[in-house]
């Protein structure tokens, strides 16, 4: 093994990819957080004085809370008056009509990224609204969708078409009072999308935001909101990079999902912001809310998501299940390495009857990794045979690193019936050994096993996501084997 | 997270006012312990809900009832004191915080055995008691604990000779007497098993009568290398009563300890029960829980693996009636030099009615990389094919559910080897679960 281990170690160099910057000139607002800020941000943005109020009233719920301390996550206290809440490409300051307007350099770093916004290049099937710093620069397929009744397009631009529905749905599922990071970003979001499916639409092609930070000093503070009207269906697709930088940049996003009867969101996540290095220096905090309410029967959400960057992630995608009937699910590849932390998971909260839902979470610590899996399972009163099967297994590569399991589990219907299941191991010397004695490399053996560890999560991506994040585990954790 | 919860005053006051009727009030290092423990208290107070290990358990009952402390021991009827006491056993009684030499019988002890209250033990065994006084407690912001070590006014010292075994079982017994309502026993037991040695200890919890008092108990273990120590704690307190516990041990080279802890009384009860594991040391903590009417029936487990090659068995079982919550948390630590460590835990949770509640966090910690862990839980109902099948058999649906309901807790008595405890233990369940056939005199 010694000289394998050798060899792996070797191979730990291996650079973030997306690290580059993209030399563009920027409108950034300076640094510093006020009512002020928070006015021109909105002015920027042209919007109805309903949101500006709302966004004034976040703000002032916000300077009254305290920053939350119970996470497994260390990191210095962040000065909420050092960030630069708004920065955009200058070119976009006109507001580009269609995508040749669009400045080539912007259009450029995306593909670079592998993220093509021509359309005709763009594999069919999949519309992307791409998000730069804080402004989306091009939607994609926008026609298309909208000849099916879809709206998707960024959120800046369906305040001013589509007011009525931002009024209705906006702050329903995570207020903007919810807590410290959503108060925050509900006073200063900058862009984000908005997706809209009509009744009994089943939405003809996958839907994909790409977020992409490239400012420094800047925090990302987008926005999400995606409603599924009655027996609708869509498939989200989100993606995210940021440069390599010594100083840490927080991203604290926000993503509201409805789900009406009938209707179906599956929500998939490749997390992949610039982690740090390997003695971790630098890296995005990524702190963010994520939240769906089944808010009528026979709803369905689907979180997939695999964690792979940033320097913190603390987030927990959640499923308010109140319809009859709804179904919530939550599948979690996260992983970390060198010094990155995560504390992630689910809430899973059951108010119908007959609602089920479904955790599987798997973690990697490799390195000086810390990985913790936080979840909650709550059934209440009227909650008659509800349904919850959780299981959560962590691996570990390496002595210095750290698997931590957290769930909370609170029962008040006797009808209700709940399963929870945990457990740490490590790639085992017999696993290995009988990869490598069949002529395979202990690389390849190890990458072998990881991936058969997360198949049931890679499973529920859809098919090029799948291949890139199991692309993106080999890469984050190679060396890593002890 | 900050806490905005404001020391009680009243029983601030407590601590602070002249308490001559404490034991050891002329040995300085305990009057400083006292002390300290004092001005900890009345800066934090009782633990409040937000804080994160009492999230489920409100005790401001407790804060509002403003009890008394207990300053002598109440009388104790014969009939209802040979109740409590069990079988083939070593007895000490202890009534409202108060031992009772008359009540207790302790003889034939293998030699070097201690098993005393710690106020006879002062001047015989000051040195035994001083190094194990809050030698193995954990002080994290448990106001209980310094509650307890400012105001106890006695409890048991028990010290198991090295190489010696204790064939009889040592009862502890903790009686709340008529006289004891309303007010606050605090109770400090100190057990050690030196090296090689084996025993068993069962600590009792009973009342006279369904009077509303606290009692506020610790226990701290040592377990010295390759000895065996069974720690039994039956607790039956008044269903009007509040209960905190705490059994706080630690095992050394290759030790084993097995914790049983059965909870069937109070209102609120609320058990610590921690475990440090030394290198190769063997531990296993099992549980049983029924809770009916408005009780809370608290559970906090801490494993703390330090050293390699331990293992250690959880398994915790809850039944839950009525409007009755269960709370469960059971937290397993591996260090990093804690390898090959094998860990299981289990807690499972019947709910048998609507109103009932069960909170359970199991938790792992995990800073090793060979080890093997795993935890699950299940919260659930009675499987209506085997209740239709006990009616097509001819029970009664509440028979049926009766008999079920037993055999869900009887796994966890059926681990009990000494018998006229099984019985006691038994004695709960048959009570809460009457069915035909089920005649304790035949167990």
């Amino acid at each position: 093994m010694a000289a394998s281990n050798e060899n792996l170690k070797n191979m730990i160099g291996q650079e973030y990819k997306d690290g580059f910057v993209t030399d563009i000139e920027s409108d950034s607002f300076p640094p510093g957080l006020s009512e002020d800020v928070i006015r021109a941000i909105s002015a920027k943005k042209d919007e109805p004085e309903f949101l500006l109020e709302w966004r004034l009233e976040a703000y002032r719920h916000w300077l009254t809370m305290k920053h939350p301390e119970w996470a497994f996550v260390e990191f210095p206290k962040i000065d909420f008056q050092e960030i630069s809440y708004y920065s955009a490409p200058k070119s976009m300051e006109d507001g580009p009509k269609s995508l040749d307007e669009v400045d080539p350099e912007l259009i450029s770093t995306y593909n670079k990224l592998g993220i093509p916004l021509e359309e005709q290049m763009r594999l069919a099937g999949v519309a992307v609204d791409a998000v730069f710093d804080s402004v989306s620069v091009a939607t994609t397929f926008k026609d298309k969708l909208y000849e099916a009744g879809v709206i998707f397009c960024s959120f800046s631009e369906a305040v001013k078409e589509h007011p009525e529905l931002i009024k209705q749905y906006l702050g329903t599922v995570v207020s903007q009072y919810d807590n410290f990071y959503a108060a925050l970003n509900a006073a200063v979001f900058s862009d984000g999308s908005f997706v809209y499916i009509p009744k009994g639409v089943r939405c003809p092609m996958e839907l994909s935001t790409y977020f992409r930070i490239n400012a420094a000093n800047t925090g990302q503070f987008e926005r999400t909101l995606i409603i599924a009207d009655e027996g609708s269906h869509v498939s989200y697709l989100e993606g995210c990079t940021a440069p390599m930088r010594d100083e840490n940049q927080l991203h604290a996003a926000v993503v509201e999902l409805v789900i009406l009867k009938d209707a179906e969101i599956k929500y998939s996540t490749v997390q992949n912001w610039y982690p740090g290095d390997e003695n971790g220096v630098g890296g995005i905090y990524n702190f963010v809310t994520k939240r769906a309410e089944c808010r009528e029967e026979n709803a369905k959400v689907s979180w997939t998501q695999v964690e792979t960057g940033s320097a913190i992630t603390w987030k927990y995608p959640s499923v308010v299940l109140k319809g009859d009937n709804s179904i919530g699910e939550f599948y979690s590849v996260a992983l970390t390495n060198n010094y990155q932390q995560a504390d992630t998971g689910t809430k899973m909260i059951h108010y119908g009857k007959n609602t089920s839902s479904t955790i599987i979470s798997k973690g990697i610590s490799a390195g000086h990794g810390q990985n913790t899996y936080r979840g909650l399972v709550k059934m209440g009163r009227n909650a008659e045979n509800a349904r919850n099967y959780t299981q959560c297994d962590s691996l570990l590569m390496g002595d210095q690193c750290g698997a931590h399991t957290f769930p909370y589990i609170e029962t008040k219907n006797p009808s209700a019936t709940l399963e929870h299941e945990a457990s740490t191991s490590k790639i085992s010397e017999d696993q290995l050994f009988y990869c490598m004695q069949r002529g395979i490399s202990a690389e390849d053996a190890v990458s072998m096993i990881v991936n058969g560890f997360c198949k049931e999560v890679f499973k529920e991506l859809p098919m090029e996501f799948a291949v890139e994040a199991q692309a993106l585990l080999g890469i984050s954790l190679e060396g890593s084997v002890g | 997270m900050s806490v905005t919860h404001l020391p009680n005053a009243h029983y601030s006051d407590l601590i602070a006012s002249d308490n001559n009727h404490l034991i050891g009030g002329d040995i300085d290092w305990l009057n400083s312990l006292r002390k300290k423990a004092s001005e900890e208290f009345t800066g934090v107070g009782f633990p409040s809900p937000r804080e994160e290990e009492w999230r489920y358990t409100n005790i401001s009952p407790i804060e509002k009832s403003q009890f008394a402390l207990s300053k002598q021991a109440g009388s104790v009827n014969s009939a209802f004191l040979s109740s409590v006491l069990i079988e083939g056993c070593h007895h000490l009684v202890f009534v409202d915080g108060f031992y009772q030499a008359e009540l207790s019988s302790i003889d034939g002890l293998p030699e070097g055995v201690v098993v005393s209250p710690i106020s006879n033990s002062l001047n015989d065994y000051e040195s035994l008691v001083k190094s194990l006084l809050d030698s193995v407690v954990e002080t994290p912001a448990l106001g209980f604990i310094n509650f307890n070590t400012a105001l106890f006014t006695d409890g048991a010292v028990i010290s198991i000779e090295e190489n010696t075994t204790v064939e009889q079982p040592i009862q502890v017994a903790f009686v709340s007497s008529k006289e004891g309502a309303l007010s606050i026993s605090n109770c400090r037991n100190v057990i050690l098993a030196k090296a090689s040695s084996k025993a068993t200890v069962i600590e009792t919890y009973n009342s006279v009568d369904d009077s509303c008092y606290l009692t506020n108990v610790i226990t701290e273990v040592v377990v010295e290398p390759n000895a065996n120590l069974t720690h039994n704690r039956l607790q039956a307190e008044s269903l009007k009563a509040y209960h905190i516990g705490g059994v706080y041990s630690r095992l050394e080279k290759n030790a084993i300890f097995n914790q049983n802890n059965y909870t069937f009384g109070a209102v609120i009860s609320r058990a610590e029960i921690h475990a440090e594991l030394g290198e190769a040391s063997d531990c296993c903590l099992d549980g049983l829980y029924i809770a009916e009417g408005h009780q809370l029936i608290d559970n906090h487990t801490r494993l703390n693996h330090l050293h390699p090659h331990s293992i250690s068995n959880e398994t915790y079982k809850g039944i839950m009636n009525d409007r009755s919550r269960g709370v469960f948390q059971g937290r397993i630590i591996v260090a990093q030099d804690a390898q090959k460590t094998d860990a299981k835990m289990n807690n499972r949770n019947l709910l048998l009615s609507d109103h009932a509640e069960a909170d359970t966090k199991p938790q792992l910690e995990i800073y090793a990389d060979d080890v093997k862990c795993a935890h699950g839980v299940t919260v659930g109902q009675l499987d209506d094919a085997a209740i239709f099948y006990l009616r097509t058999r001819g029970a009664d649906e509440q028979m049926a559910k009766n008999m079920l309901t037993f055999a869900f807790a009887n796994e966890m008595v059926e681990r009990i080897s000494f018998n006229p405890l099984r019985i006691k233990v038994l004695e709960q369940l048959v009570k809460r679960f009457p069915q035909p056939g089920m005649k304790l005199e035949w167990l």
